[in-house]
This record gives C-alpha cells, structure tokens and sequence, in this order.
C-alpha cells in the first residue's frame, strides 16, 4: 500500500478516481445481482402459483408469436422445463424446480453480501483518499502563504 | 517529430488495442467458462432417467442426457484451452509493449540530448 501523505493533490485524485471506477463496477455488479435474483423469485412465484392442484387442465392461450394465439389447455403442471443455461432446459417436478431456484437465490444472496462488504470498504477508501486531497490542499496552501512573503522580502531590498 | 519515432509511437497504440482486445476475450472466454461449469454441476445431479432438452432456435429439442453431458464437457476442455491460448498471446502482447515502451523511451532520449 502507497503512503497516501506522501503523495501530491494530484497523484491522490488519480487514485481517487480509480477507487470510483471500481467503485462504480461493482455497484453494477450489484445491481446485475438483484435483477437475477429477482427473476428466479419469479420464477419460484411461477412454480407455486401453475402447480396448484385447481389448475390442473386449466384453459391457457399459447403464444404462437408476438401477436399470434391458439387456445390450450395445461396437460401437466406438476413438470417444468428448467433453463440451466448455454440453451440446456432439464425437466423438472416442482418441488426440484423450487429447489433448483432456492439453491440460485442463496448463491446469489452470498454474492450480494460479499459484493456489498467491497462496496463498503471502497467506499470509506474513497472517503479517506477525499480527506487526504483536503488535507493536502491545505498543506499546499499554508506552503504557499508562507513562503510568498519570504520571496517577497528580498526584492523590498 | 522524426519519422521512426512515430512509426514507434504508431505501432504502440495499435499493440496497446490489441492487448485490450485480447484481454476482452479473455473475460469474455471466462464468463463461457463458468456458466458450463454451472451446467455440468446441475447435470451432475440429475437422475439418470431425467429428460434434457436443448433450445434450438426457438424449439426444445430432446436430446439424450449423456450426449449432453459429453457435449459439455467437450465445450469445458475447448474453452479451458482456448483460455490457455489468450493467456500466452496476452503475455506475448505485453511483453512486446514493455519492449516498444522501452524504444519509445530511448527515441525520446535521443531528441532531447
């Protein structure tokens, strides 16, 4: 780790600034997170709601295309096809598909809470890096007011 | 300017996109890695008699389990390998840049002795 005093204005808010890019990826990180983790929450919402015992045989329109229907009814809806990714789908009853979900959701919670510690830590980063660029502002300041009266002495004689 | 040092300066900012792209396949390779990683471990745990489909187009089409299984494992081993040859062109592209970045230096010495 740099010594942070050691360094100018300048140099810290290039450091800054790096802190804030990394900061800023990992917030999308995040938000990438919650969007997934939602959709498998939807999903398991989706499983519980068709696999209730009324809506065996029940009526459905079945989408052909955006703007194209014919009628249907659920043949079965005890079995899901499951996306398990790279365009496999894997049949599925639907306690294993909720529990196909509940596994991704925890996987995903543990992500979002290890991603949120980063966020954390890079953010009080960021926040002593800004104080050490105040700090140094200051010192460059105080520098500069009191040597300009000793530069200035020499020329009054 | 003389003419060589901008050739130099010329030819580094084309290695230096070169490296970047390199360095995009290389995620890009491993974000393919790991969602076939994810897929084996779920067909690791299927029972034998469980249907696999495969999304062609906008179809579900059967296929048999171990085909898919074998498809997977065979699509793993080709992007492990395929991550092998990113990391040695990345490390071939470097090191030619630490070299130009080198000659850059010394052309910049040059003009100012």
């Amino acid at each position: 780790m740099v010594d942070l005093t050691k360094l100018n204005p300048e140099q810290l808010s290039m450091v800054k600034q790096q802190f804030d890019q990394e900061l800023q990826h990992f917030s999308q990180s995040l938000q990438a997170l919650n969007v997934a983790r939602n959709k498998f929450r939807e999903c398991k919402d989706d499983i519980a709601s068709v696999s209730k015992l009324e809506n065996q045989k029940q009526e459905l329109l079945v989408p052909l295309s955006g703007s194209l229907y014919v009628k249907g009814h659920m043949k079965d809806t005890q079995k899901f096809m499951v996306d398990i990714g790279t365009g496999y789908y894997v049949e599925k009853s639907d306690l294993e598909a909720t529990e196909f979900y509940d596994k991704k959701i925890a996987k995903l919670n543990q992500e979002s809470v290890q991603i949120q510690n980063i966020i954390k830590e890079k953010s009080q980063s960021s926040m002593a890096i800004e104080g050490h660029i105040r700090q140094a502002a200051i010192k460059l300041h105080e520098e500069q007011a009191n040597s300009a009266p000793q530069g200035a002495q020499p020329k009054a004689n | 300017m003389s003419n060589p040092a901008q050739d130099l300066t010329l030819r580094y900012t084309t290695s230096q996109q070169e490296l970047e792209d390199l360095v995009v396949a290389r995620q890009k390779l491993e974000t393919q890695l790991q969602e076939n990683k994810i897929v084996q471990d779920e067909f690791d745990t299927l029972k034998d008699d469980t249907k696999v489909y495969k999304l062609t187009g906008n179809v579900l089409l059967p296929v048999e389990q171990f085909e898919a299984k074998n498809n997977v494992s065979k699509r793993l081993e080709f992007i492990s390998k395929e991550i092998q040859r990113c990391e040695e062109n990345i490390k071939g592209s470097q090191a030619a840049l630490e070299q130009m970045r080198a000659e850059l230096m010394k052309a910049q010495q040059a003009a100012q002795a």
